[in-house]
């Protein structure tokens, strides 16, 4: 049951990842292109923010489950197997009740910012900070899916 | 206040959690410590994203990623191979030169060593290169897909910088190939010492280095297009990336290589990769706001210009301490969190943006193959041997982080390498 919410999630996730990344490439190329045959499209640059919005924080989350958040965990491997669980539980319960606290002030601020619309394209400006509480809540989901089923971790092989 | 900060950040760092909520969870408890509402967290966090320029990461992260796996490497390895490959310790030199090639159309080092390793690394067993040796070289050949344009790393210490990305670009190319030149004569005197690679040396008649530069025309042409743009000034660095992005997919296209399947593998782990570099600027956005209102910046300006009386002192002394955050940290954040704090200091000194911009990119490059924690040098590793430890690449690791720091040493003596080509764009 679990499982199968899990990669619901996860592929919710990955759709909304491609779609955001190919939507950045489309606007940019529309603005090289419109701004070679001299026409502008108004609103472009402002869409191509709100996407950047939506592909770091939904990414981010996707990414706690697929283990490519960079850290350092050298220092925890050298000690034995025991306590690298209980530390790795450690840091997992600090995450959630760090992921809890920007959910609920994410969504306040959601909230506060409905009435208010972006300059261009007059969306409410809650449409732009509502990606931080969910893509946290979706957070939460996966550490707590961690800590039920640990899986090994492809750390280390992100870097630029 | 900074040392219970400082104290903080190492040790949930030093426990396992991941970079960017290391920084974000050390934001949010000192806010509570001063008392300042935690709405002002999520609205900095969000601030640290809503800008247009970070359009650019993701973009070359993509573009990287197609150029990597669409069949590119191949036709660069041969380039190499026919350039390089008869000397002695031929094989090596390839796998550095053609870094240095694909370095010009990726911008990442980890996807650079990935994506020669895969191809490059069985032949160098075949030709009996020993595993540390091997893996001491393509980890740190890696770093030239940081140094050599385009690169992600100038990309995001333009933005936190705010220094020009497109001359940051330009001033990369000559420490890069520097960088190559180097690397290549140490791998020869060392091959040639140890007898690795004695095998075969390749040798090719002209028709057959004619095709093979015929080959490789197409993916040398992509630097061309990208940073022919943004030096022409027909481009911004963002609009390069859409274009490196179009030629890339049009390349793999053309020589069929990618499945919709395997594109569409490629989108999500880009858009991962963009995502957690982003993240740690969101959550550093708070950082800096907790830095600022404790004065901390000032205070550690106030440190060099205590005990740093000359500018070179100031750029040996930036040195040291990346060297020394180097081996224990990852280098993004490292970016992320110091080059806005040092470049206004940089400046107090009269150091050229560009220069100091340079400087740090070598001391990223060289914080990259440190050990233990270097991810460059572990690529390099696993994709030797999966289960090869880092201890295992002892002493040629050693070897090469002192030619990296001296190349470094270069950098920062010899303010030239890095100004002369920009300054002929001005």
């Amino acid at each position: 049951m679990l499982k199968i919410v899990t990669e619901n999630i996860v592929k919710l996730l990955s759709i909304l990842c491609v779609i955001t990344i190919t939507g950045l490439t489309v606007i940019v190329f529309t603005q090289v292109f419109s701004r070679f045959i001299n026409f502008s499209l108004p609103g472009t640059e402002e869409l191509a923010r709100l996407l950047v919005i939506w592909l770091t924080f939904l990414g981010s989350s996707l990414a706690i489950h697929e283990k490519m958040h960079l850290g350092v965990r050298y220092f925890v491997s050298l000690v034995s197997e025991k306590y690298q669980r209980f530390i790795d539980l450690f840091i997992h319960i600090l995450m959630i009740i760090f992921f809890s606290i920007i959910s609920v002030y994410g969504f306040k601020l959601t909230m506060a910012a409905m009435d208010t619309t972006s300059s261009t394209l007059q969306l409410p400006m809650g449409l732009y900070y509502v990606v931080i509480p969910v893509s946290f809540v979706f957070s939460i989901y996966f550490v707590v899916i961690d800590i039920l089923h640990p899986s090994p971790g492809s750390k280390g092989e992100v870097s630029l | 206040m900074i040392i219970t900060i400082l104290i903080l950040f190492f040790t949930l760092l030093f426990l396992g959690m991941p970079i960017a909520f290391t920084i974000g969870s050390v934001s949010l408890i000192a806010l509570i410590f001063g008392d300042i509402s935690l709405e002002l967290m999520v609205q900095r966090m969000f601030a640290g994203v809503n800008n247009f320029s970070y359009l650019a990461i993701p973009l070359f992260v993509l573009a990287g990623n197609i150029m990597g796996q669409g069949g590119l490497t191949k036709r660069l390895l041969a380039l190499a191979d026919a350039l390089v490959g008869r000397f002695s310790g031929g094989l090596g030199m390839t796998a550095v030169v053609t870094s240095a090639f694909f370095g010009a159309v990726s911008g990442s080092t980890v996807a650079t060593t990935y994506a020669v390793g895969s191809v490059i690394v069985p032949r160098m067993k075949e030709q009996k290169y020993s595993n540390s040796f091997i893996a001491s070289i393509i980890g740190p050949a890696g770093v030239l897909g940081l140094i050599i344009p385009p690169s992600i790393t100038m990309v995001i210490l333009g933005i936190t910088a705010n220094i020009s990305i497109g001359k940051l670009f330009i001033a990369g190319f000559l420490p890069g190939i520097l960088l190559t030149t180097v690397l290549c004569i140490y791998i020869s005197i060392m091959s040639k010492r140890k007898g690795f690679g004695v095998i075969e040396k390749t040798t090719f008649s002209a028709s057959e280095f004619i095709k093979i530069c015929r080959e490789a025309f197409l993916p040398l042409m992509a630097p061309v297009f990208i940073l022919g743009g943004i030096f022409s000034g027909l481009v911004t660095a963002t609009e390069a990336a859409v274009i490196a992005v179009i030629y890339g997919f049009i390349l793999s296209i053309f020589y069929r290589e990618l499945s919709l399947k395997k594109f569409r593998e490629i989108m999500v782990s880009s858009a991962l990769t963009s995502a957690i570099i982003i993240i740690i600027i969101s959550f550093a956005n708070v950082f800096t706001y907790v830095l600022t209102a404790n004065e901390i910046p000032g205070k550690i300006s106030n440190f060099f210009l205590q005990f740093a009386s000359t500018p070179l002192q100031f750029l040996i002394m930036v040195s040291i301490i990346l060297f020394i955050l180097g081996t224990l940290t990852e280098v993004t954040s490292l970016i992320i969190l110091l080059s806005p704090i040092f470049m206004p200091i940089a400046i107090q000194y009269g150091i050229d943006p560009i220069h100091f911009g340079m400087v740090l990119v070598m001391n990223f490059a060289l914080a990259n193959i440190t050990p233990p924690v270097g991810l460059s040098l572990i690529a390099g590793c696993s994709i030797t041997d999966k289960e090869m430890g880092i201890e295992k690449t002892f002493p040629y690791v050693l070897h090469i982080i002192g030619i990296v720091a001296f190349v470094v040493l270069l950098i920062i003596f010899i303010p030239e390498i890095s100004t002369v080509i920009p300054n002929l764009f001005e």
